[in-house]
């Protein structure tokens, strides 16, 4: 699905739940204060998808949601509306929530040796997890050798430079 | 006398309205068009407003280059400017009334993070130093910043932007 040309709102909205979120997005955009059924209908989706869509993106601040009395029914439904102004924050937040995580990264991955069997499904060990297991991987008895972490440090320091200077902007 | 001279600058005004309030009545007949169509067809407007920048494009440009209706175009403009994505000002230009698209927003540039695992992970909000998730063991944080510095390097524009080591 193409989204480079598309409102910020319905590409965080894809961004966080993939196609069905980008036609919930989609439908809000089109037709602002619509209920949960409006939009499935709207959108052709079920109505369990949807609810689940609107929750998630309501769980982020995305959305606001208005309840008021449904006239024929007489039951209260929600009423739902995209904040597109929270949607800038929520990037910039997120940009700050990923560059925070890959910091600590680095930090670990510079501070540690890693010592590793070979077998794809057993975990990385540390130096220190390494001795004590005498350089026996305790899942597959295979011996562990030392891990060459050079590339994964350089692609961190590199992302780590990228969103420092996207969040300097 | 005065009046009778008034009328025809009026009459004139008014005759190059008359067609195009027959192309809105007749958006109201049913769209031939899909939704993924017409959405398609709506990021590809608003890429073409946003690429003249600030000057805008005229609406009978962008249906021209676009090998679409005027009716379409209109349509198209109307649903971005319903969205508060573009800006449409009446203009007359060549002695015809059009419409001049300026955008209103430009689309906010993530593809920095668009992959990146943790807007995704349910482990999110354990995840932390302390916590049974942290990114110090996060089996996704590594591969997926290996794999945007080695497509970033494949990139002769980002290439320099990759450290040598």
């Amino acid at each position: 699905m193409k989204i480079e040309y598309e409102d910020t709102f319905v590409k965080v909205a894809g961004l966080i739940g993939g196609p069905d979120y980008i036609r919930v997005a989609r439908a809000l955009l089109n037709n602002e204060n619509a209920t949960d059924e409006e939009i499935a209908s709207a959108t052709g989706l079920k109505i369990k998808t949807v609810r689940k869509a609107l929750y998630d993106l309501f769980g982020r601040s995305l959305i606001t949601g208005v309840r008021v009395r449904d006239p024929k029914r007489g039951w209260f439904v929600y009423r739902w509306k995209a904040q597109r102004d929270q949607t800038d924050g929520f990037i910039q937040t997120q940009r700050r929530k990923v560059l925070n995580r890959l910091k600590q990264r680095l930090e670990y991955e510079e501070m540690h040796e890693f010592y590793h069997c070979g077998t794809p499904t057993c975990l990385t060990r540390t130096f220190e997890d390494a001795m004590e297991n005498f350089f026996k991987c305790p899942t597959c008895a295979k011996p562990l050798n030392r891990m060459d972490n050079a590339e994964l440090k350089d692609a961190l320091r590199w992302k780590i430079n990228q969103l420092d200077e996207e969040l300097a902007k | 006398m005065t009046k009778a001279k008034a009328k025809p600058p009026k009459a004139a005004k008014k005759q190059p309205r008359q067609p195009r309030q027959k192309k809105e009545s007749e958006g109201s007949q049913p769209v031939e068009r899909t939704e993924e169509e017409l959405v398609d067809l709506t990021s590809r407007v608003y890429k073409l407003v946003v690429e003249r920048g600030r000057d805008g494009v005229l609406q009978s440009e962008i249906w021209k280059e676009l090998g679409l209706t005027s009716r379409d175009g209109s349509r198209l403009a109307i649903r971005l400017e319903r969205r508060g994505l573009i800006g449409r000002v009446k203009v007359l230009e060549d002695g015809r009334w059009t419409y001049k698209l300026t955008p209103l927003r430009f689309p906010t540039d993530m593809t920095s993070i668009e992959k990146a695992p943790c807007i995704v992970c349910q482990y999110e909000p354990k995840c932390s130093i302390e916590g049974e998730v942290s990114p110090y063991v996060c089996p996704w944080i590594g591969p997926w910043v290996v794999q945007e510095a080695m497509a970033a390097g494949s990139r002769p524009d980002e290439a320099e932007a990759v450290p040598a080591r």
